[in-house]
């Protein structure tokens, strides 16, 4: 369970007291060409799951002994994980409905849906997965884009963005107009846009991920660097 | 005398009045409506101790009395009233001595001239001597008592009989005849077993050597009437002489009020038992809806996939794969079944299917039922079963049920308990001194129950250690095994893990007559 990566394939893992329905479960996703685990209890799948393996939770709602498919939603989302989850249940009442789907279970299926049912169920909740793990991985790459930049680069590349002229630039940062000239053009190569626009796009785009000033953030980080 | 004046017929010294003197009992002729003496003799002046002619004109009631009546003069009407003779003893007041004094007194009645008239005679008792009145007073008692015993024997709202030793009838009384309404005639001289169905015959002639030793005193039978029913009956025996021999005196009550009512209390008990059955049976609902939801989803997806899997274009090379999908479906669809067969059990009203059985190889099959679980955790299940062990008439379901649950018990104990040796011990043994009962053990080296649970807890519906669960398993195997006229209990081992015992009767637990 050391998979960390976007390469790795989705696994579907199926946690359930009952031997045959975990079995079934495991059968259909095999024979429709994903890979899945099987655990017993809860337990058995936090020991072994390393949190960020890409892939959906099946879980049992009600689990012969350990903890029960609620809590096993409350101990991921303690830990941090992501991972989409879908609640199976043979007799749900309405409380625990409501609660599976406030503990963020992507859906609540009881234990007389057709198998095509649980196939779409489990599709949508890889979807999810792979959906969210493809932003995290346009955000991180979006970051790392930015961070080339130096701190003098940094400043101006906000001068641009606030839509200044380079001699205004220069005047402002005291420095000549060929080092701004060269410099901007550094910014565009780096972040790898070809026009101001599409800078000044990006940068917004990291100001929501980033939630603060991107400019300030980058900042920092360069000047701890150096 | 002037008021005797006008009576010709006993004027003085006539001729009734000289038959009067002539009398040598104390006589009085009196008026048979005014009981005034009209006439005496020479007797009854010496009996009464006063002189003839004060005598006359006094009522005779003021003379005689009756010991049993207080209204003497009533009584004496009585006495004289019908036609004919009577007589009974009456008491006499002496006047001189003012004592009263025993005496028979005797009437009769006649007509003079239209007047109704009554001779009253009265006597000392006949025999006087100490000796003679001693033996007149053992007769009276003798008579008395038989009296009383005929009394009683024919009032007796029980049959009575009286009979040899060797159960001949020498007397019944009227309850007797009514029991097996036919006549007294016909019942005496009867041998008491012709009065038994015969079916129950040679029980009671069991019960009567049994009598006979007095080993018992009392006994339950039926009687057989003249028109060939048989009625049920309590039977009392006690051992008395009659007419100097050796005889038994059998009460026997006419019980079937007491057999219905003990009928009716069954069947009442049965109903209550069906009702907390079917309130338990709507809590059920959602416990067995769950159990069998779990089997049917699970076979309806391997359906799937065996489906798929044999249209997939490389079918031929997954088989084998396909094969072991298939034996899965099977087996989801056996559990299903079992699982409504077991409800249909146990919706049957408690009466389950009995049949012979062998109780170890019941234990064997909920071993391999629940063989999975046992597996998944590492867990050696063992069965010791006695040689010679009985066959047991029970519900195979149910006790399977009974096994499996206990099994399952253990399992979900065993695999969240830390240990590389976990193991259940099933033992089934038969006492050589009680072959009525096989007991089935149950033994795991687990946990055990928490601190704060005693064992009893256990078998209550609703109680739970387990967070999933409806706590009902135990409550289940604790009815179905009482069902079977055993006992279930279970005790927390010294060294850890738990006990579970049960016993189950060999004939299944039901009174034949309960059905």
């Amino acid at each position: 369970m050391q998979i960390d990566s976007l390469l790795d394939k989705q696994t579907v893992y199926v946690i359930d007291d009952d031997e045959a329905v975990r079995e079934s479960i495991a059968a259909l996703v095999d024979i429709r060409g994903l890979p899945v685990e099987t655990f017993s209890c809860a337990e058995d799948f936090l020991a072994a799951y390393s949190g960020v393996a890409p892939g959906c939770v099946i879980t049992d709602l009600r689990i012969e002994h350990g903890m029960t498919g609620l809590e096993l939603q409350v101990a991921l989302r303690e830990r941090g994980c992501e991972i989409p989850v879908i609640v199976i249940s043979a007799y749900a009442n309405v409380s625990n409905a409501v609660q599976a789907m406030h503990n963020g279970a992507i859906t609540l299926l009881e234990k007389n849906c057709s198998s095509d049912e649980l196939w779409k169920a489990i599709v949508e909740a890889l979807a999810t997965d792979s959906d969210r793990r493809s932003a995290i991985q346009h955000n991180k790459h979006l970051l790392e884009r930015f961070q080339q930049l130096k701190p003098e680069e940094l400043a101006v590349m906000l001068g641009v963005i606030d839509g200044q002229l380079n001699k205004v630039i220069a005047k402002d940062l005291s420095i000549s107009l060929r080092t701004v000239e060269s410099r901007r053009h550094n910014v565009l190569e780096k972040v790898g846009v070809s026009s101001v626009p599409e800078l000044v796009r990006l940068y917004f785009e990291l100001e929501q991920v980033l939630g603060q000033s991107p400019y300030k953030y980058l900042l920092n980080q360069a000047e701890s660097q150096e | 005398m002037p008021t005797s004046s006008h009576l010709s017929g006993i004027a003085r010294n006539g001729l009734a009045w000289q038959l009067l003197q002539a009398m040598p009992d104390a006589s009085f002729l009196v008026d048979r409506e005014s009981l005034t003496i009209l006439a005496t003799n020479q007797a009854a002046e010496e009996l009464i101790g006063q002189r003839c002619d004060d005598l006359l004109n006094q009522s005779l009631s003021e003379i005689l009395t009756s010991p049993a009546i207080g209204d003497l003069s009533s009584d004496l009407l009585n006495v004289v009233a019908p036609l004919g003779e009577s007589s009974r003893l009456v008491l006499c007041r002496k006047a001189d001595v003012d004592q009263l004094q025993l005496l028979e007194a005797s009437s009769r009645s006649l007509e003079s001239d239209g007047q109704p008239l009554a001779l009253i005679t009265v006597r000392l008792p006949s025999s006087t001597s100490d000796e003679e009145l001693s033996v007149q007073r053992q007769e009276r008692e003798l008579s008395y008592a038989s009296e009383q015993f005929r009394y009683l024997f024919e009032q007796s709202p029980d049959a009575i009989f009286v009979e040899t030793p060797d159960g001949i009838v020498l007397d019944a009384n009227q309850a007797a005849c009514e029991l097996h309404r036919i006549s007294r005639d016909e019942l005496i001289g009867k041998n008491v077993l012709s009065l038994v169905p015969p079916e129950d015959r040679p029980v009671v002639s069991v019960r009567s050597d049994a009598l006979a030793t007095g080993a018992i005193s009392e006994f339950e039978s039926r009687s057989l009437r003249s028109d060939g029913t048989a009625i049920p009956i309590g039977v009392r025996i006690s051992t008395i002489t009659y007419n100097g021999s050796p005889a038994v005196l059998l009460h026997v009550r006419d019980i079937t009020q007491q057999k219905k009512d003990e009928i009716r209390k069954r069947e009442h008990d049965r109903q209550l038992a069906h009702v907390s059955r079917l309130t338990m049976m709507g809590q059920l609902v959602a416990g067995i809806a769950h159990e069998l939801r779990q089997p049917l989803w699970s076979l309806s997806t391997f359906a799937d996939v065996c489906v798929e899997s044999l249209s997939c274009p490389d079918a031929a090379e997954r088989l084998p794969k396909i094969r072991e999908v298939a034996d899965k479906v099977v087996s989801e669809a056996r559990r299903a079944n079992a699982i409504t067969t077991r409800m249909f059990a146990f919706a049957r009203n408690g009466v389950p299917e009995r049949t012979t059985c062998d109780i170890a190889a019941i234990a064997r099959d909920a071993m391999e039922l629940t063989a999975g679980r046992a597996r998944a955790s590492h867990i050696r299940t063992i069965l010791h079963a006695d040689r010679n062990l009985p066959l047991v008439n029970c519900d195979r379901v149910l006790i399977e049920q009974t096994f499996a649950n206990i099994l399952n018990n253990a399992y979900t104990a065993l695999a969240v308990h830390p240990s590389d040796n976990r193991e259940v011990t099933v033992e089934i043994s038969c006492d050589e001194d009680e072959r009525d009962y096989v007991t089935v053990m149950l033994r795991d080296n687990g946990p055990g129950l928490p601190k704060n649970v005693v064992a009893e807890q256990l078998f209550e519906g609703f109680f739970t250690t387990g967070q999933a669960g409806l706590g009902i398993g135990l409550a289940l195997c604790r009815s179905f095994v009482e069902d079977h006229g055993g006992v279930i209990w279970a005790e927390k081992l010294p060294a850890g893990g738990m006990e579970f015992i049960f016993t189950l009767r060999v004939d299944g637990g039901r009174h034949p007559d309960a059905d």
